[in-house]
């Protein structure tokens, strides 16, 4: 007798349990359609406009973060490196290459919270277009990793955790740019892994 | 079995409707978004300074950027935005209250370095074409659809030793109605 009502009772609770959580799970998972991929990195030039998709939309009011307007810049991260793999404390990685042309660029780790990374007081975590050392040709090489290195050294800190590296490019043509596929953006390759 | 799988059908094909119904429904009903981070800074036509990268602020957290976000509202007079002093780089952009950006310029882009703005409605922009005002002959119109809205200005610091002078710039930074 209570047939009706459970077949009922059960399509709401498939439908509003199923609806909620792939919402969710695809808000977390990306910032919508229209990325520029090159290599493990990714940039949502649209984000902030009116012509952005729903999810993006959607993802903007949720997290509420001032995004950066097309004359600005714009803003890549990776969150895996070159093979695929997620970026993690525990391993190094070198990131070697150029980027596309801007005025200035910053480079910085996040962690999972969209929080700067802690290394540690006094240690080079973050890099910007100036005081990077550049290679003759103007190509670069840095090291990400947990312990001292030489040269460009990202120190990633102690605490194992997954990480993101986000490199933001200052008055560049890029998010305009047709030419996507010319554009190039540093490898990030991964070196030794370290246990505990 | 039957029913089993009319249920599960059911249930997914009424799941993905409210998929999209959610998705579209979020940006009308979210309560942290940026507009209403905004609005709990303070007054209107104010240049409020950012923290940076603080959990669940505005700013990401990139330790290069200063921002610094003013609310106005130009449905009686347009707004005007200046400031002064050195930077190594800085970059502007207006939003309206939904979080599309319509209108972004960096100190290249501007007359001599130099941020002098003035944000109108369609109607003053009219009455600006037929006669400007001399102390706005220097600014940058940028015509805005709607009456309210929000606009970052952003600047860099390469090095500490910018802190300061970052500071002084966004300090210098004003958003003012114009009067007449």
């Amino acid at each position: 007798m209570f047939r009706v009502p459970l077949t009922i009772a059960f399509i709401f609770l498939i439908a509003f349990g199923g609806a909620t959580a792939s919402a969710i799970l695809a808000l977390k998972a990306t910032v919508g359609f229209g990325a520029i991929e090159i290599g493990p990195w990714t940039a949502w030039p649209e984000a902030q406009t009116e012509t952005a998709d729903p999810y993006a939309k959607a993802h903007r009011a949720r997290t509420g973060v001032l995004l950066l307007g097309g004359a600005e810049g714009l803003r890549f991260t990776a969150g895996l490196d070159n093979e695929g793999d997620a970026l993690v404390t525990r391993c190094d990685y070198t990131l070697s290459g150029v980027t596309p042309p801007a005025r200035f660029w910053t480079l910085h780790a996040i962690d999972e919270t969209g929080a700067l990374l802690l290394a540690g007081d006094g240690l080079p975590s973050t890099y910007h277009s100036q005081n990077v050392l550049k290679n003759e040709d103007g190509t670069f090489v840095i090291t990400a990793s947990g312990k001292p290195k030489t040269d460009n050294w990202l120190a990633t800190g102690n605490k194992a955790v997954p990480y993101q590296l986000v490199l933001t490019l200052f008055d560049t043509p890029t998010a305009g740019s047709s030419r996507l596929v010319d554009l190039q953006m540093p490898q990030i390759k991964r070196g030794t892994c370290h246990n505990g | 079995m039957g029913r089993v799988l009319f249920i599960a059908l059911t249930g997914i094909f009424g799941a993905a409707l409210l998929h999209i119904v959610i998705v579209l429904a979020i940006p009308a009903y979210a309560d942290k978004d940026t507009w209403t981070k905004i609005e709990a800074l303070g007054p209107t036509e104010f240049f409020h300074r950012l923290p940076t990268g603080r959990p669940g602020g505005l700013t990401s957290a990139n330790p290069f950027v200063r921002s610094a976000v003013c609310r106005f509202d130009i449905g009686e007079a347009p707004v005007r935005i200046t400031a002064a002093g050195l930077t190594h780089y800085w970059s502007l952009a207006i939003f309206d209250r939904y979080a599309n950006e319509k209108y972004s310029m960096n100190d290249r882009t501007a007359t001599d370095r130099k941020l002098d703005m003035a944000i109108v409605t369609t109607l003053q922009m009219i009455s600006y074409r037929k006669n400007l005002p001399a102390f706005l002959e220097d600014a940058v119109l940028v015509e805005f659809p709607v009456t309210t809205g929000y606009l970052v200005l952003r600047t860099v610091v390469p090095d500490a030793s910018w802190d300061g002078i970052a500071r002084d710039f966004l300090k210098s930074a004003q958003c003012q109605s114009v009067d007449s």
